[in-house]
């Protein structure tokens, strides 16, 4: 019989902790039921034949800033005498996130609904149409309502932000429909940026391009942001140790920002110079960026490796003529000449570099 | 150009409020050192300039213009930070005319005369939907046409849930394409699917009076996808991958990245991130975990370590750990304080350590 009841005891046992890891899992993941609190019963009151003003009180003399227009429990009780509960009406009615919503709104916009509610003869509806609704995850209207008046829609092709908007890039916001910032947008930010460069500029400003496309930059951002390793950036964490293998990764990736002054090599060389490395020193704390067999009589790794990605030999080896490429790479040299069948080319060979090495001898 | 510590970043921005169509902005380094020369020149610390503009805006158009030094993007041309003027023109409902000219910067305002770069674009928009163009550039360097590019550039957003772009950028001088992509997006609820083509010559990225952009090269064509999905409230999975053909080899990668955020508001989070790159003579395998959490409202602190591991050491050491611990302090909105350590053993570098350390303090909120 213990054996048997024993074996009925089991299944609770391992219930148990089972549910409280669920349970702990659910609340590491951020899984938990619908917020307390309920929509405002919005339409039940108009049904009912109650205005919207005699709720919010004062809204429709409300300028472009000032306080809410939020009803009390004060408010609720001129028609609830009997209310159910002692508790504040505002603490079960309505949904604590709506009513951040209007506090946030209140503060990062300029609206005057003393000059909007005239304009729609006291109707609060065709704004707020979400008060109509069952569920309203927000009663603040969206900005294509805004967009529905011919004045807004103006101001948003001209990128007219400040008539509305306080401070944009302190408010976070991001048009949805318009501008897409998720997933990898590295990539096609340029395209972006090129199309609309005036809407990015309602957030950002000159500094931000400048902080990774900017020849005088001195260090990248994120090397300040050091104590925020989830931002996303370029360069991040052991990058300088894996630049190599990144680059050759992606060839021609690096010369689309580094190497478009001073030769295209001003950038590396600077770096490269001051560690030692170009040196080729393979003593000490130092090794050498090239691995065994680099440059052989037949040529090696370094021919193939000029061709995937010649902004990498660049970085080092750049300069007017690359006069260490050409002291082998010419007519009678051990790299023999450096022209392919078929070559052209619109330089002028007594006149441009890198010709000029070879031909004006 | 990475310059030794410490340096300094002043950012000054300034509107006119009684004239809110005229704004300026300015971003200088102090005491970077320009070691490459220090020995030769041995001019000690100076300092440079990342921005200095100033620009005049039409707020019922949008048209512009600024002067100073800025970064020029524009289209599918390749950016320039430049010393110049640019203009920027909207008529006709949605067509936009750009131009600019100017000396590309110099470190140092170190220029030669004839160095010089001009360009445009004229796009034109539809509806907020969509937006084509087409972009030229043209620039001298000491007396020399070294580069001549045209491109097109198309960005389309028809619903809010899809977005695609796409650029290509031809060279004039060595005719070829230098820079090819294409992207489509698409976004439902809490997934984000991507996919995307590169196509990249990069010979003829360099300058044309380059011996490199004359041997010819090997252009890198890649194709791949990236999807990003929010599984939870507080967790949210991403993974990459695409393949790469180069130089007749074909290869690719990939990268797998999990964040848990350990608060609703995603101020503290712990990520860790696989990867995987496999082109060409470029074999590695890497991980990365990082933890940046929030102490209280004033202190925060972060750690991140990564490991590479490369699949041929080839004598560079056949693991490359990087680590970094950092402690931010934040007593006020003015003041922002940090510090931290990284270590790192890489192919280069048998050992290194740095201390980091950074002190802000911002005078006043923007205008």
């Amino acid at each position: 019989m213990s054996r048997t009841t024993s074996a009925k005891r089991w299944p609770l046992l391992w219930a148990l902790p089972f549910a409280l890891l669920l349970a702990a899992c659910a609340g590491v993941l951020g899984i938990r039921p619908k917020e307390p609190g309920r929509a405002f019963e919005h339409r039940a009151h108009s049904v009912a034949g109650v205005n919207c003003l005699e709720c919010h009180a004062g809204v429709a003399r409300a300028p472009d800033l000032g306080p809410l227009h939020l009803p009390g429990t004060a408010a609720c009780l001129t028609c609830h005498a009997k209310p159910h509960d002692s508790r504040a009406c505002s603490g079960c009615h309505g949904s604590p996130r709506t009513r951040d919503d209007a506090t946030r709104a209140r503060a990062h916009l300029r609206f005057s609904h003393e000059r909007h509610v005239p304009a729609l003869r006291g109707q609060c509806v065709p704004c707020h149409a979400a008060a109509g609704a069952q569920t309203q995850p927000s009663l603040r209207p969206p900005m294509a309502q805004c967009f529905s008046c011919h004045a807004h829609e103006g101001q948003w092709r001209a990128r007219d932000c400040d008539g509305c908007h306080v401070d944009l890039p302190r408010e976070l916001a991001r048009p949805a429909s318009h501008v897409v910032h998720e997933g990898d947008f590295l990539r096609e930010h340029g395209v972006r940026a090129a199309a609309a460069r005036d809407l990015c500029a309602t957030c950002h400003s000159e500094p931000f391009c400048t902080a990774c496309h900017g020849v005088t930059v001195a260090a990248l951002p994120w090397r300040f942001a050091f104590d925020r390793p989830q931002l996303s950036g370029l360069h991040r964490a052991g990058f300088k140790l894996r630049h190599a293998d990144e680059a050759r990764a992606n060839p021609g990736l690096c010369t689309t920002c580094h190497g478009q002054t001073g030769g295209g090599d001003a950038f590396c060389t600077d770096c490269h110079a001051a560690q030692r490395v170009s040196s080729g020193g393979a003593t000490g704390t130092l090794r050498t960026p090239h691995p065994a067999g680099w440059v052989r009589a037949r040529g090696g790794e370094h021919g193939r490796a000029a061709r995937v990605d010649p902004g990498s030999c660049a970085a080092c080896h750049g300069g007017p003529g690359e006069a260490l490429c050409v002291g082998c790479h010419r007519v009678g040299g051990p790299g023999g000449n450096p022209h392919g069948p078929g070559y052209t080319s619109t330089l002028d060979p007594l006149r441009d570099q890198p010709c000029r090495m070879c031909h004006v001898r | 150009m990475q310059t030794r510590s410490p340096v300094g970043l002043v950012v000054l921005q300034g509107e006119d409020r009684l004239k809110p169509w005229l704004d300026a902005e300015a971003v200088t380094w102090l005491g970077v050192t320009d070691r490459a020369n220090a020995g030769a020149g041995a001019q000690g610390p100076q300092g440079d300039v990342v921005t200095v503009s100033v620009r005049a805006r039409d707020v019922k158009t949008g048209s512009e213009l600024r002067v100073g030094r800025m970064v020029v993007s524009m289209g599918a041309v390749r950016p320039l930070h430049l010393d110049g003027a640019r203009g920027l023109v909207r008529v006709f409902g949605g067509t936009t005319l750009e131009a600019f000219g100017g000396a590309p910067v110099q470190r140092g305002f170190d220029y030669r005369t004839a160095d010089w770069a001009t360009g445009g674009r004229l796009a034109q928009a539809v509806a907020d939907k969509a937006s084509v163009g087409v972009s030229y550039l043209r620039r001298g360097s000491d007396g020399t046409r070294s580069d001549e590019e045209l491109g097109a550039d198309l960005a389309l957003t028809p619903t809010p849930w899809l977005t695609a772009a796409g650029r290509a950028a031809f060279d004039v001088v060595t005719p070829g394409p230098t820079d090819v992509l294409a992207s489509l997006s698409a976004q439902r609820q809490d997934v984000r699917v991507e996919l995307f083509s590169t196509h990249r010559s990069p010979g003829r990225l360099l300058p044309a009076t380059s011996l490199f952009s004359v041997l010819g090269d090997f252009a890198a064509t890649s194709v791949g996808s990236t999807l990003r999905w929010r599984a939870f409230p507080r967790l949210e999975l991403l993974g990459t991958a695409s393949g790469q053909a180069q130089a007749g080899d074909l290869g690719g990668q990939g990268t797998g990245r999990v964040t848990l955020a350990l608060d609703d508001g995603w101020l503290g989070t712990a990520g860790f991130e696989l990867r995987r790159v496999q082109v060409g003579a470029s074999r590695w395998t890497g991980a990365r975990a990082l933890l940046g959490l929030p102490v209280s409202q004033r202190l925060r602190v972060a750690t991140e370590l990564e490991l590479v591991r490369p699949d041929d050491p080839r004598g560079r050491g056949a693991l490359w750990p990087w680590v970094l611990g950092a402690v931010g302090y934040r007593p006020n909105p003015a003041w922002d304080v940090a510090v931290g350590v990284e270590a790192s053993s890489g192919p280069t570098t048998r050992v290194e350590t740095l201390a980091l350390a950074r002190l802000s303090y911002a005078l006043g909120s923007a205008p």
